[in-house]
């Protein structure tokens, strides 16, 4: 059955690292868009999650920011990368 | 425009509609200066929310698919479809109308030319406007700014 990707509220959330990913290269919605061809509000719409990509536009996106696609997108929120960075390794574990 | 802002000039434009429908059917062929006021006016209004929603949803409709991103391409899809429906359910209704006012007319015979003017048009009208007015009636609001950061020093 062929899922709407424009009606979000009825498919499972798809959450995403897209916001901090451009702001950690200092990109606009534009350059993103522009980079991955599609139009700077559907960039926008997709950080929001009103909208999620394709497989070919996770890829675009993957291919771009040169992360695996599980990296900027999830199906499980992703923890604040502050807390990945600076969390107290438990006994045992690597740090 | 918000869709808030939409909203209310889809539902400006679809009830300009029905007030200048319904005013021509009711002058059964022989309008006076009030009804042609009231026929006027709705047109007006009707055209000139018609041209609010244009401005807030029209690049969608129109543009060819290839100028159209994946996400713009499956908006105006959905948007034919809900329409599609809408159109179908519209058009039963005013077969039944017609039947309705055929057998009102003597002895089964032809509808007064008064009475099918505002239904044929409305037919015409709705079934060119809807997928618009579908799309200025669904799509969120657009992101608030075009998200700019500035890059960080290395």
């Amino acid at each position: 059955m062929a899922t709407d990707n424009t009606s979000p509220e009825s498919a499972t959330r798809i959450y995403n690292r897209l916001r901090v990913l451009r702001a950690e290269r200092g990109l606009s919605r534009q350059d993103l868009a522009r980079a991955v061809s599609v139009n700077y509000q559907t960039i926008g719409y997709l950080e929001r999650g009103d909208y999620h990509p394709s497989l070919e536009l996770a890829f675009r996106l993957s291919q771009f920011f040169g992360l695996p696609i599980e990296a900027i997108f999830s199906l499980a929120p992703f923890s604040p990368l502050s807390a990945a960075l600076y969390r107290s390794p438990t006994p045992g574990e690597k740090s | 425009m918000s869709r808030s802002q939409r909203r209310v000039a889809v539902t400006g434009c679809y009830l300009g509609y029905a007030a200048l429908g319904t005013t021509w059917c009711l002058a059964a062929g022989r309008p006076d200066g009030l009804d042609w006021a009231v026929v006027i006016l709705a047109g007006v209004v009707s055209l000139a929310a018609l041209f609010a929603v244009w401005r807030g949803a029209g690049g969608l409709i129109l543009a060819s698919a290839h100028l159209l991103d994946e996400r713009q391409r499956a908006v105006r899809d959905r948007a034919f479809r809900i329409a599609y429906l809408i159109v179908s359910v519209v058009f039963l209704a005013a077969a039944l109308l017609y039947s309705r006012l055929a057998l009102r007319a003597t002895a089964g015979g032809p509808v007064a030319y008064h009475d099918l003017l505002p239904l044929g048009i409305g037919a015409v009208l709705i079934t060119l406007t809807l997928p618009l007015a579908v799309v200025a009636w669904t799509e969120p609001d657009p992101p608030e700014d075009s998200g700019t950061f500035t890059k960080t020093a290395q």
